[in-house]
């Protein structure tokens, strides 16, 4: 394999890494294999070169996926899907499903800290309170929204009251979901 | 952990992995180039350490993350290439790097101490 070749062959093999990595090094790591090149051959450049991607690809992509940031969307997303997949069970009558509800509580409340990590630095009391506030607005309107949807609710369940219903759905699961994430999001730490 | 004057206590990032230690310690030296360290660091290993190039990389984008290593305003000399990027240690990388030399060194004189020949 020539030069260019070689180059060319290793470029392409450098988008396994994630992108900040191979942004940010990707010519300094082609220089390197060009160096090797030079001192050791081909042959033993490579040979060390293909050590070096199998051992650190899986393990920058690892590290790349466990960044506390991306380890807090995560649990967020997981909690929040939860809670809403056990609010909808109830109404689909999957009532097994309902046992999703303290499942997500558990995990927003032991994973506080790591869900609030990013976040506190900016202003957690803040944020939570914020998060709270709006969790009891959309419970508050929860009765709200059944009382005006209570002339369009009779006997029979037409189109109104499906997308009344819809709403007042949609309404519970963001109120849990609020709740949720606020009493998960910890209170700043007092500066002293 | 940052004490009172608001920069971080060396003793917070021991014990370092092996690998930002070699390369801290070939940075002792002066400003490097990555292929330069790469070869430091096998020669102050005995050809033990063998980095690859992302291996290298990696913790030298580690280092810098934490402060202990920046990028040198140092350019490659005329008769190589210029886009290289030379590295250097900070105070902080320096404080660290003694740290965990005193650390070692002092591992190292327990052990040579109860492994004395004739204790055996």
């Amino acid at each position: 394999m020539g030069a260019g070749s070689a180059v060319r062959v290793y470029r392409s093999l450098l988008l396994l890494y994630p992108r900040d990595f191979r942004d940010r090094y990707a010519d300094d790591l082609v220089q390197t294999l060009t160096d090797l090149s030079d001192e050791l051959g081909p042959r033993r450049a490579w040979r060390r070169v293909a050590l070096d991607l199998v051992v650190t690809v899986p393990r920058y992509r690892m590290e790349t996926l466990m960044k506390q940031e991306r380890v807090s969307t995560l649990l967020t997303v997981a909690i929040t899907v939860m809670a809403a997949a056990g609010i909808t069970s109830v109404f689909i009558g999957l009532y097994p499903g309902v046992l999703l509800l303290p499942l997500a509580a558990v995990v927003a409340i032991t994973q506080r800290s790591k869900l609030a990590r990013s976040i506190d630095i900016v202003d957690g009391t803040r944020l939570r309170r914020k998060r709270l506030r709006t969790a009891a607005v959309l419970a508050a309107s929860l009765p709200v929204i059944y009382l005006v949807s209570l002339p369009i609710l009779g006997d029979q369940w037409g189109t109104d009251a499906q997308v009344a219903f819809g709403l007042w759905a949609t309404v519970l699961i963001a109120a849990v979901c609020y709740f949720i994430t606020g009493i998960a999001t910890p209170k700043s730490r007092a500066i002293s | 952990m940052p004490d009172a004057g608001g920069s971080p206590d060396p003793q917070s990032f021991l014990p370092l992995p092996q690998a930002q230690f070699h390369v801290l310690v070939a940075l002792t030296a002066g400003d490097r180039h990555g292929y330069a360290i790469m070869g430091a660091v096998e020669e102050s290993s005995g050809g033990v350490v063998r980095m690859g190039p992302a291996t290298l990389y990696g913790t030298l984008k580690k280092l810098v993350a934490r402060g202990l290593v920046e990028e040198s305003d140092r350019r490659a000399l005329s008769d190589d290439d210029e886009r290289r990027r030379y590295y250097r240690l900070t105070g902080l990388g320096q404080a660290v790097c003694r740290a965990e030399a005193d650390r070692l060194s002092a591992l190292v004189r327990i052990t040579r101490s109860n492994l004395r020949p004739g204790l055996a």
